[in-house]
């Protein structure tokens, strides 16, 4: 985290270039943000407190000396902001599955756990952006609304049979098979009903 | 490769179905280590959570980061208003400096108020400012270093406030916070610890809270919940006058207005270490210790829902 790279990051937010903002951002941002919608269990909740701590980030008046401390520094305000609105919510906890209460609870090792879904979340998103934009772009786009081959054709410009090739390229690159998993489940459900 | 990568790196492959036996094994035994890790992995690898979270990342990436530095570049391309600030800066700093010289002179700096803290040495390098003061700086924008906090969304009847820091402040550094006979504020600490203060109270707490100890002092009545991660910021002080209270994670009350002769620490979560004098106690929960002159009262099983009776009015 101390390699001459990260201390010219450093060194450039501290005189808050926009360039030094961007690495910290698209460095950040995504385990932040996974982190944060697997407390909120909502995408808008996550993204206002994702974007509130960087801009707590970018309004500290001091400067930084490691991107680790950056990067706890977005680590507690995100934390605090899913506190107050926890608290302000009052979320039951009695609601939520016994399994999900002892996470809630496992305040001791939080740290550890957040650097595991650090890694593990950029493995992910690092896949994913090894896709081309294209069929990333129809991957996203299948999975986040459930778009059919047709809408997304229309929306990318592209026809059907590109679409259908690309996702099933894409998903064999992926070979996330729990996703898949998911698939078949929401099927099996349809089925059902 | 430490740990964390490696636990992530096996949720990885176990989603791609591609994990060894032996590492099945091993990312089985880390599973089965505590019910907290558990739980994690069957979060993080939940399909529809899956589902939901991964294309929000992508989808609200480039326009978040877009608002952000516009936000900033509206910022930056003040001039004017920098070099207002620069020039009010100066003289201020002017100002400030002339009225030093002259405190110096007539020797009244030292004499001065009842406003100094308990152990005000190390709050010296902090001007005292009220509360109003501080919200109305924040308001405009202004940031003098000492305004010390940053107003936050208000969620409860107690508004909250951000503690700043500067990770370069020396440890003697302390911002103040206090408030009149109406007001009432919750500070929210970097480490996700948080401070009721009651009404007619004064707390000063670091600058900079990247030391090895984290200290309050308080003149008046504080409600305090210690973040249950600690791992960075141990241990908690808290200090009112000669007494010093130590604490790694929990609850407690502290009462200790100056015009009142009498102490009250009640511990609520987590064991309490009271120092007073040459004398330690250690307070268990639901305990309560009373200072008054020179007595001291142990009570056991007070009721808590009377101590705390003041954050809810």
């Amino acid at each position: 985290m101390n390699s001459p790279i990260s201390q010219r990051i450093v060194h450039g937010f501290n005189r808050r270039e926009p360039w030094a903002l961007r690495e910290i951002y698209d460095k950040f941002r995504a385990p932040l943000f996974a982190w944060v919608n697997s407390k909120t269990r909502n995408i808008q909740d996550a993204e206002d407190i994702v974007a509130d701590a960087f801009r707590i980030l970018l309004e500290q008046k001091g400067h930084f000396d490691r991107l680790s401390r950056i990067k706890h520094f977005l680590r507690n305000s995100s934390r605090n902001a899913w506190l107050n609105l926890r608290a302000h919510r009052a979320v039951e906890r009695s609601k939520l599955p016994e399994v999900w209460s002892y996470y809630e609870n496992s305040g001791e090792d939080e740290e550890e756990l957040r650097d595991i879904a650090e890694h593990y979340m950029k493995r992910i998103t690092g896949k994913l952006d090894r896709l081309p934009e294209k069929s990333k772009q129809i991957v996203l786009l299948h999975f986040s609304q459930g778009m059919s081959h047709a809408e997304i054709a229309r929306a990318l410009h592209i026809s059907e049979k590109t679409v259908a090739n690309r996702k099933v390229l894409a998903l064999k690159k992926l070979k996330m098979e729990l996703v898949k998993a998911a698939i078949l489940f929401l099927i099996r459900l349809m089925l059902m009903l | 490769m430490n740990r964390a990568e490696r636990i992530g790196k096996l949720m990885f492959r176990y989603l791609r179905n591609e994990l060894s036996e032996q590492e099945t094994a091993e990312l089985r035994s880390w599973r089965n280590d505590k019910p907290a890790h558990e739980a994690f992995f069957q979060q993080q690898t939940d399909p529809d959570w899956l589902r939901q979270t991964i294309p929000a990342i992508y989808a609200g990436h480039d326009q978040g980061l877009e608002r952000l530095l516009n936000e900033h570049a509206v910022k930056r391309s003040l001039p004017f208003r920098r070099i207002w600030g620069v020039m009010i800066w100066q003289l201020a700093a002017s100002f400030l400096a002339l009225i030093g010289f002259y405190a110096l002179l007539t020797h009244e700096l030292s004499s001065s108020n009842g406003h100094q803290p308990p152990g005000s040495q190390q709050a010296r390098s902090t001007e005292v400012k009220g509360l109003s003061k501080a919200i109305e700086d924040i308001k405009s924008g202004f940031r003098d270093g000492q305004a010390s906090a940053r107003r936050a969304k208000h969620f409860s009847s107690i508004p909250e406030l951000v503690a700043l820091y500067d990770s370069t402040a020396s440890p003697d550094r302390f911002h103040t916070l206090s408030t009149n006979k109406h007001g009432r504020y919750m500070i929210t600490m970097p480490d996700g610890s948080r401070s009721w203060q009651n009404t007619g109270s004064w707390v000063a707490y670091p600058a900079n809270f990247f030391h090895a100890e984290t200290k309050l002092i308080v003149r008046g009545e504080v409600y305090v919940e210690l973040t249950p991660n600690k791992s960075d910021f141990t241990p908690f002080e808290v200090q009112a006058g000669k007494i010093s209270i130590t604490a790694f994670t929990g609850r407690f009350n502290l009462q200790a207005y100056p015009k009142d002769s009498t102490i009250t620490i009640t511990a609520i979560e987590g064991v309490l270490r009271i120092k007073s004098g040459d004398t330690v106690i250690a307070l268990q929960p639901h305990g309560q210790l009373v200072l008054s002159g020179g007595k001291t009262e142990l009570l056991r099983d007070v009721d808590i829902a009377k101590v705390l009776g003041w954050k809810k009015k």
